[in-house]
């Protein structure tokens, strides 16, 4: 399988006209005279467009071509006003780079980027309200568009969705699209061959356009395997073609427009001169460029000592890593810090939807709350109902700590006394304990430890705790 | 023959232009010719030639991202043969 990703770059305006791109405005408001292909009107390249690209090209160690040439795409439909889209053939931005993948056995697998091209979005077509007719909106006309291609190199659906994750992290953290596949900020289009085992090279292939979810990226590339090999093995032929995944019936099916030989008579854009990129231009991007996921999470795995998994959940986003690393250097525990991010705080976030920007917890006040663990002030389970009450009611946690008197029972006086208490109340149990074997007597003392906390509201020292009680016990007569 | 009678029908498909069956050999033919004339160029030894992009010995001006544009959707909506819910109306399209 090979990947074509269509990414909505983050500007503002289109990539060739002032208009807005703001994703959800009235039909047609956010079009104007350029974008509707009006005479007399000239494309002008947006510099942020160019920028995005570059950015995208280092972030993968691309070749970046020094001159690319636009070209026209031609073909007639009523979402293209111009009849032709400004496209890039035979010159694009990013040329050969590659894409490494951790599948989660530690081993790194390769995607070879075959090219990345700067695009216009066509407008979109509406059907509902629509008997006989189609409704156009224009407003995605001109929206600026990389579309990164991949070399054949998936061999399953599982490699296609880590892929598509990593990508998504990539161009996040570099800043150059939000990525929203539900806004269409991120499309994907799958193309599918098969190979009997053995052979080298590929069969026939045909190509799902525009999947929107991982969800159905999945299901559409599954529903197509299995297609394709019960047509092979009826000794059937595949057709080259485009087809729609549905995801209603969960089918593919083969598109019945656009599909008269894709014979779209590329030829340069005489509207737009070539684009020259300097080596100064590279440079000072690449000086701006970001710390990107993969180095963070070397750098995580190794400065902050957690394992892969916890480090992948952590750069999984700018913010969450960004807020780890607050939390970090607030409690000086990274393990801590790692486990708690990822038990309590991002549980309690998907819980309520919420991102880690909108987190009522900030990592000031969580890294202080894990700081009071550190130092042996609380106990985990303290700080666990510290957690969920500053949660709810944004107050300082060393405040609340110190208002509700939870810190942990240090005076071995006051616990030796619960502790005689128990022992007192306990006779029975006591007795047991003195004349059980080695097995048991760590249930008893589990028994003993659990009643301690329970009268010290959970707030005795559990060092303290199992010492004294050992002390003890082994002056019981 | 540089040019097919197959192949004229085939662009005046992807070109939407309409053209009568009986012209088809005529346009083959007055095509063929212009083809003809321009693939002498294919002759030309250009081994030591770099190719060129553009006639114009310039570069491409970049424009800075902003919003320059102001919703004029209304003067353009009004000069539409027909128009609902804010949207152009087209014969329907079918995926």
């Amino acid at each position: 399988m090979g990947l074509e990703v269509h990414l909505q770059l983050a500007t503002s305006s289109k990539i060739f006209s002032g208009s807005s791109t703001a994703f959800g405005g009235a039909p047609n408001s956010q079009a104007c005279y350029i974008d509707l292909a009006m005479p007399g009107t000239l494309p002008v390249f947006n510099e942020l467009a160019l920028r995005c690209a570059v950015m995208f090209g280092l972030g993968i160690d691309a070749e970046i071509n020094k001159i690319s040439v636009f070209d026209r795409k031609n073909y007639f439909y009523p979402d293209l006003p111009k009849g032709y889209q400004i496209s890039q053939l035979h010159h694009p931005i990013i040329g050969r780079g590659t894409f490494d993948l951790f599948l989660g056995d530690k081993t790194i697998y390769q995607i070879g980027i075959t090219r990345a091209h700067l695009e216009e979005d066509a407008g979109k077509s509406v059907h509902s309200h629509f008997d006989k007719e189609s409704g156009i909106d224009l407003n995605r006309a001109g929206i600026p568009l990389l579309e990164i291609v991949t070399d054949p190199d998936f061999r399953s659906s599982a490699q296609v969705i880590s892929y598509l994750k990593a990508l998504h992290i990539l161009v996040t953290y570099l800043g150059i699209s939000d990525g929203n596949m539900a806004e269409g900020s991120m499309r994907c289009d799958v193309n599918i061959s098969l190979r009997k085992q053995g052979v080298d090279s590929l069969g026939t292939r045909t190509e799902i356009k525009n999947i929107n979810s991982f969800r159905f990226i999945e299901r559409a590339i599954s529903f197509e395997i299995n297609r394709q090999i019960d047509i092979l093995e009826d000794g059937g032929e595949i057709i080259q073609e485009t087809r729609l995944y549905d995801s209603e019936l969960d089918e593919t099916r083969s598109m019945r427009s656009k599909e008269i030989a894709n014979d779209y008579r590329y030829f340069p854009e005489p509207d737009l001169l070539p684009i020259h990129i300097t080596d100064d231009y590279i440079s000072k991007i690449r000086n701006s460029m970001p710390e990107l996921p993969l180095a963070k999470r070397s750098r995580f795995i190794e400065t902050y000592d957690i394992t892969e998994y916890d480090a992948d959940v952590l750069i999984s986003s700018r913010e969450i890593a960004d807020y780890y690393e607050e939390v970090v250097t607030t409690c000086m525990n990274s393990k801590l810090a790692a486990n708690w991010i990822q038990t309590e705080l991002l549980a309690k976030l998907n819980k309520s939807e919420q991102s880690i920007s909108e987190s009522p917890v900030s990592a000031k006040k969580l890294g202080l709350l894990l700081s009071k663990i550190v130092d042996e002030t609380i106990s985990g389970k303290i700080a666990k109902q510290v957690f969920s009450e500053i949660w709810s009611t944004g107050e300082d946690p060393l405040l609340l700590i110190e208002k509700r008197n939870l810190k942990q029972m240090d005076d071995s006086s006051e616990i030796e006394s619960i502790v005689q208490t128990v022992i007192d109340q306990n006779a029975d149990q006591v007795k047991q304990y003195l004349s059980a074997n080695e097995q048991k007597r760590k249930k008893l003392l589990g028994y003993f430890v659990g009643q301690i906390m329970k009268s010290s509201n959970g707030k005795a020292n559990p060092k303290a705790v199992n010492q004294i009680l050992s002390d003890k016990l082994s002056e019981q007569p | 023959m540089p040019i097919t009678p197959k192949q004229i029908i085939q662009i005046s498909n992807l070109a939407r232009i309409k053209i009568e069956q009986d012209q088809v050999h005529l346009l083959t033919e007055k095509i063929g010719e212009i083809i003809s004339f321009v693939d002498k160029f294919k002759t030309i030894d250009t081994n030591e030639i770099e190719p060129l992009f553009n006639p114009l010995d310039a570069i491409q001006k970049l424009r800075f991202d902003e919003i320059t544009e102001i919703d004029e959707s209304e003067n353009f909506l009004g000069i539409a043969p027909s128009v609902r819910k804010n949207l152009f109306v087209v014969p329907k399209v079918i995926d």
